[in-house]
């Protein structure tokens, strides 16, 4: 029999207090309210900034939670808008839990799980990724060939070959895009200058699942990750590093529900290494740079401290701070899957998120997540903008 | 949408649909209206901007408090002064209620549509129109929140009356419901620092009052003639809906000093004695009283955390901040009131500052030097049990200590269990000194659990009791008054008559205000012309 990560259930119910409690004090709009000291940057959350009703907000999505629960409305085409261009960006969650106690995320995240399995998500948004998932393993709809495009001419053992202490675990952006390819390529070249013993699992990866589970497919996603679970298992891989913060926060949280595995983000491995002497960032990188917290890394898995270690270790970097910065940071516009329904809304969330570096003076955006370099570079391709984007790894091998 | 198998069993299982809206209305918001409405306010407002959507309207639906939902018809985001005329214009022409929203934070249910309707919610209008450090205003629109307008202020070298509320409450509905902040002792309460106001009326004109409405200089001695800005005091939207307001700011001290006198016995009146000798000194910047259970308020990443930093801290405490403009200034200030205080109050101890800068150092959304400017937490009651009723009353402080005392047995044995004080989770009381402490609000919160109904019953019941002993006793209910005070709490208007028979003259006149700028009586509606009653019952 398959095995399940999770028991099958009705999952929204079981949130029933934190739906039910919800005060409406609204904190979870914004960001930390001590910690904002220019009033153009107080609010945070992508959805109720952009749409304004209260149903775009984690209050109206709470309530409607509870409505659904309660039987006192029906699901509707403006509830299928509202749930689904939550950027899941986990900001009010990170408000609420502390003074509160709830978490709007997860009531969010179980309402998409609740829609697939009630038929009233807004499939044929999705459709083209699924089918794609369904046909590739990959939402892109890029073949395994094309996949390990990237590795050709790089010496990177096959970990389903040959034993290694480390499994990179790629995932689906690095391995689709193009213009990812020099950025997961400093990857691997920062984990080989630091005497890293690592392998892939070449074409035999597939997707994490990341963008199932996000938009709430929950049998789909499992799937996949037992593909993967097995692919794991085969190797011998209990040690795993991963550049991709999706990937990183779904093997962390997910797969480790049916595996024992040692999950590391790349940020978090290189600060090790510069700390423990193996890797020496010495060439100067003269910018001044603004390091963008990607959602999933920072107030999901709390890495804040590590990216900015690396960055801080390279000579020569000037880092400045966005105002929403780490706990407060606002969300890239690639989160929850959003873009493949929204493409306007996301890229309305990047451009503010791209004023926002423009008005602390940064001449580049630093990165440590695939999905924010590429949401950053198209939408200032589109605006001509002189500003740069860097993923962290593409920073630091310019460095050594 | 598709009907799914798990939702019609789910549908199945349940005893109970709740209607959309209380009860049906015979003349306002008809059947047939709504339609015609919303097609209007779509075109008035784009297409985006108007929504019947049930997804929509059950945000609106209800709040904090133990008001049960109310669905509005139709909700409606007006980006300008024009467009709020629009909406009024387009609820007259078809007798649809209008309920006024600025940013949705209550406790009492008052932005809940009682009857549904159009559901005005000024959110887009969230401009910080003008603001003026030198001579220290802040022109506003409704979707402002004390974030925004702090966050403003303190860049321009000022800061603003910030009341003990979430960051996201709405400036100008929290001005104009009062405001109890804790510099009340020195400046006075929001509402006492409302410059002018521009409101569009419920028949759609649009009134400007104050320096503004002649063109003056904004912060000039308000005339010729009477300031009607008051009117829209407590007001709730019942006569129109405030589009802008100047508020004054006041000067950002450059240097504070805290102390923290605490008493641990639960013995209010001395408290109140204390309070009233720092505020006639007039030194201290801020100034309130806290009980263990506020503390709540601030620290603690989880409940239990909370609750144990509030089992920590004495029962009473003052929060006691000075301004200077030098750092000398500012201890000497704190010096000088602690002296005074050791010398007549020699019970009480002061907690070190360190010890309060340990306690919070392990939160980072505690910074102790912006903990009162910016409130970056929900009210205690909201996080510890879900809901709360809360009791603002305003007399002198040294009657407040009586009555409070009363008003407590009351709730105790109401609730059905002892003598004894209820527990810091059940209630607590705040004293605010207004005006150099010659008179004070007190708060009197209960606590209960939405989600519990013998708890919200046994809570409800205590409450009442209470405040029905306070009325008996002379006391005032601070947000009572206005146009709200009929229908706001059932027999409320019964209840005042009794307790306050020179009430009776204020809300006649009350009534005839309202019947002449509000016709058709569409505006935050409470209560019938023809009968003079409210129309209905909440609980």
């Amino acid at each position: 029999m398959q095995r399940r990560i999770t028991a099958p259930r009705e999952a929204l119910a079981e949130l029933r207090e934190d739906f039910s409690l919800c005060g409406k004090c609204k904190l979870c709009q914004g960001v930390m309210a001590q910690q904002c000291d220019d009033p153009r940057f107080w609010r945070n959350c992508p959805s109720g900034t952009r749409f304004r009703y209260e149903a775009y907000y984690a209050p109206g999505k709470l309530e409607m939670a509870r409505c659904l629960d309660l039987v006192e409305i029906e699901p509707d085409e403006m509830m299928q808008h509202s749930v689904y261009t939550c950027m899941l960006c986990g900001s009010c969650d990170d408000r609420c839990y502390p003074v509160k106690q709830l978490h709007p995320l997860w009531v969010i995240q179980l309402l998409r799980e609740q829609a697939i399995a009630d038929e009233w998500a807004p499939l044929d948004y999705f459709a083209p990724m699924i089918e794609s998932m369904e046909k590739t393993d990959n939402p892109y709809g890029v073949t395994a060939e094309a996949r390990v495009a990237w590795a050709k001419g790089m010496d990177i053992a096959n970990a389903l070959e040959q034993k290694v202490e480390w499994l990179l675990f790629v995932g689906d952006d690095y391995s689709s895009f193009k213009q990812l390819t020099p950025r997961i390529q400093a990857v691997a070249k920062v984990l080989s200058a630091a005497g890293v013993d690592f392998g892939t699992l070449g074409k035999e990866e597939v997707s994490s699942g990341s963008a199932l589970l996000l938009i709430g497919d929950r049998d789909f996603f499992e799937t996949l990750a037992n593909a993967n679970l097995d692919l794991f298992e085969k190797a011998g891989a209990t040690k795993i590093v991963t550049a991709d913060c999706h990937a990183y926060s779904v093997i962390k949280e997910e797969y480790t529900k049916a595996a024992e595995l040692e999950v590391v983000s790349f940020p978090e491995m290189t600060a090790g290494l510069i700390k423990e002497g193996k890797l020496k960032p010495s060439k100067p990188v003269k910018m001044k740079a603004a390091y963008h917290d990607p959602c999933r890394l920072g107030r999901r898995s709390g890495i804040f401290d590590e990216p900015r270690q690396v960055l801080g270790a390279i000579p020569g970097l000037e880092l400045v701070e966005f105002e929403r910065a780490r706990k407060n940071a606002l969300c890239c516009g690639g989160g929850g899957s959003v873009f493949f329904w929204e493409p306007e809304f996301a890229r309305w969330v990047t451009n503010e998120r791209l004023f926002e570096a423009e008005h602390v003076g940064a001449e580049a955006i630093i990165t440590a997540c695939p999905i924010c370099v590429r949401m950053f570079e198209d939408a200032i391709a589109e605006k001509k903008s002189d500003l740069k984007v860097y993923d962290l790894a593409e920073i630091l091998e310019k460095a050594l | 949408m598709a009907k799914s198998r798990i939702r019609e069993e789910l549908r199945a299982r349940r005893v109970v649909h709740r209607p959309l809206v209380m009860e049906k209305d015979p003349e306002h918001n008809r059947a047939e209206n709504l339609g015609k409405a919303l097609d209007a306010l779509k075109k008035a407002l784009g297409e985006e901007w108007a929504s019947d959507a049930p997804s929509v309207l059950c945000g609106y639906a209800r709040d904090q408090s133990f008001t049960p939902a109310s669905y509005p018809h139709i909700v409606a985001m007006p980006s300008s002064t024009e467009e709020v005329q629009e909406v009024y214009r387009i609820a007259n022409e078809f007798l649809m209620d209008v309920m006024p929203f600025g940013t949705g934070l209550t406790t009492a249910g008052l932005a809940l549509p009682p009857y549904g309707g159009i559901l005005c919610d000024l959110r887009r209008m969230d401009e910080i129109l003008e603001i003026d450090g030198e001579n220290m205003w802040a022109t506003i629109q409704p979707g402002v929140n004390y974030l925004m307008l702090q966050a403003a202020a303190q860049l321009v070298g000022c800061r603003l009356l910030n009341p003990s509320t979430s960051a996201t409450a709405g400036v100008i509905s929290n001005h104009l419901f009062c405001n109890i902040n804790t510099m009340a002792s020195k400046y006075g309460f929001g509402m006492d620092n409302i410059l002018d106001v521009e409101a569009v009326l419920p028949t759609g004109e649009i009134l400007k009052t104050g320096a503004m409405s002649y063109g003056a200089v904004k912060g000039a001695v308000p005339g010729p003639g009477p300031d009607i800005s008051c009117l829209f005091r407590y007001a709730f939207g019942t006569y129109g809906i405030v589009t802008k307001m100047t508020i004054r700011l006041y000067p950002e001290a450059p240097f504070h000093q805290q102390i923290f006198p605490a008493y641990e016995e639960d013995n209010l009146g001395v408290l109140a004695d204390a309070l009233y000798e720092v505020a006639q000194d007039n030194l201290s910047l801020e100034l309130a009283h806290l009980m263990n259970s506020f503390y709540g308020i601030f620290m603690g990443d989880t409940n239990k955390e909370a609750s144990k930093v509030a089992e920590l801290m004495p029962r009473h405490n003052l929060v006691t901040i000075f301004g200077g403009e030098t750092e000398e200034e500012a201890d000497l200030k704190a010096e000088v009131t602690q002296r005074m205080l050791e010398e007549k109050f020699p019970m009480f101890d002061y907690l070190p500052k360190e010890a309060i800068e340990d306690m919070t150092a392990d939160y980072d959304y505690v910074n102790l030097e912006k903990w009162v400017k910016f409130f970056n937490v929900t009210v205690r009651v909201q996080r510890v049990r879900g809901s709360f009723m809360i009791g603002a009353l305003i007399d002198k402080l040294d009657n407040m200590v009586g009555i409070e005392a009363t008003m407590r047995t009351a709730c105790t044995n109401q609730v059905g269990t002892t003598d004894d004080a209820l527990p810091p989770d059940d209630a607590s009381t705040y004293l605010q000194p207004y005006h150099m402490g010659r008179s004070a609000y007190m708060e009197y919160d209960v606590y209960t659990n939405q989600a519990d109904k013998d708890d919200l019953l046994r809570i409800l019941m205590g409450y009442g009791r209470a405040t029905a002993v306070a009325m008996s006793q002379g006391m005032i209910i601070a947000a009572g008054g206005g146009a709200l005070v009929k229908g706001v709490v059932p027999m409320m208007d019964l209840a005042m008559q009794a307790a306050q028979p020179n009430m009776v003259q204020f809300m006649d006149a009350f009534t005839k205000m309202k019947m002449a700028l509000d016709p058709n009586n569409i505006s935050n509606r409470r209560w019938e012309y023809d009968t003079g009653c409210m129309k209905k019952i909440f609980f």
